[in-house]
């Protein structure tokens, strides 16, 4: 979308908001799509991202920046961020059993020391790799695309952040 | 990438380090800015901002497909809305009508004097009625009380003729 439409949008054009909306619907509803499974759900989420794009004067629309990223990349994740936020408010509070803290699920041993990690025993990057690797499963060249570097490179950082890893957690912490 | 032997050591050790990671995050960092994430999703973050996007989706996994459906979204392969849905995203901005004039009190200076001074003459007006009526009720009154009629009037009103209720004292004794 232009910027001058974007202007006319935010200065609370209706022609200006129903162009917006049938250009980008498709585009919301195709983010938030994968988040659920029935279609009427979808469509609900899809209307609390526009709700949440026109509230307040358009006050979320105004802090789009065309300059820092384009406007499909960005309506994406705020579809996308808006949609989670909605299941989370809906959902009973639950959580991954990896997510919960040990020390609300283990019995109480007195033997136990708190296990402290080095702030920096992996980089931010490093840390991404892995999560990428083994949390959501996702292949070296995926890594490779979604990081925008060479498949080699993501091979050398998991070979680094493992050797850190099994530095750490090795022979002197079993 | 790995052997796999290796790749389930490496998934335990992962397995380790991401819940001593988790224990040690405690509160959840909030959310960075869209804007931040969808620069992030198109490479446009210089390395120091974005190892701090990076550092937060290591922690949050659920992102990082938020980031992958950013990175290839476009405005022109997307899912078909609905004409109700459309609408509905629509009707949240309303359309101003050119024939309707905004209603606003007119500024008149002159009207708060004038409604004083209408107010001033009604309570004059009140006030030469009242001083005007209790003088004609005094001089009546003298008239009365100092006239020649005086006697006539008081003896009829305190000693009425005998001849009033003659025939009655008549009628009633027979």
């Amino acid at each position: 979308m232009a910027d001058t439409d974007l202007a006319s949008l935010i200065a609370g054009n209706k022609a200006a908001w129903d162009g917006f909306v049938r250009r980008y619907a498709g585009l919301i509803l195709s983010a938030v799509r994968t988040l659920v499974r029935e279609g009427t759900e979808a469509e609900d989420l899809m209307q609390e991202v526009f709700v949440r794009l026109c509230k307040d004067d358009f006050r979320l629309l105004k802090t789009y920046d065309p300059a820092r990223a384009g406007l499909s990349t960005w309506l994406t994740i705020v579809a996308r961020s808006t949609a989670r936020d909605m299941q989370r408010r809906h959902r009973p509070p639950q959580s991954a059993l990896e997510a919960v803290p040990e020390r609300l699920l283990a019995v109480t041993d007195v033997h136990a020391e708190p296990l402290k990690l080095p702030k920096d025993l992996l980089s931010p990057r490093q840390q991404l790799v892995l999560t990428m690797l083994y949390e959501r499963d996702m292949d070296v060249a995926e890594v490779a695309k979604t990081l925008d570097v060479d498949a080699q490179t993501v091979r050398s950082t998991h070979h680094k952040a493992m050797l850190k890893l099994r530095a750490y957690f090795g022979p002197k912490r079993p | 990438m790995t052997e796999p032997m290796d790749r389930a050591e490496e998934n335990a050790l992962w397995r380790h380090w991401r819940t001593a990671v988790v224990n040690a995050a405690g509160e959840a960092a909030p959310a960075p800015d869209p804007l931040l994430v969808a620069a992030y999703a198109e490479h446009r973050l210089s390395e120091a901002v974005a190892e701090e996007v990076e550092a937060w989706l290591a922690l949050h996994p659920e992102a990082i497909e938020d980031v992958l459906a950013a990175a290839c979204s476009k405005a022109d392969a997307l899912a078909t809305v609905p004409d109700a849905a459309l609408a509905r995203a629509m009707a949240l901005v309303r359309a101003s009508d050119p024939k309707v004039m905004p209603f606003r009190r007119r500024a008149r200076p002159g009207v708060t004097w004038r409604i004083a001074f209408a107010r001033v003459g009604v309570a004059a007006s009140l006030l030469v009625i009242s001083l005007v009526g209790f003088a004609l009720g005094t001089d009546a009154y003298s008239t009365l009380i100092n006239g020649d009629q005086s006697a006539a009037l008081s003896q009829d009103l305190f000693d009425p003729p005998s001849g009033v209720f003659s025939s009655f004292g008549e009628e009633s004794s027979s």
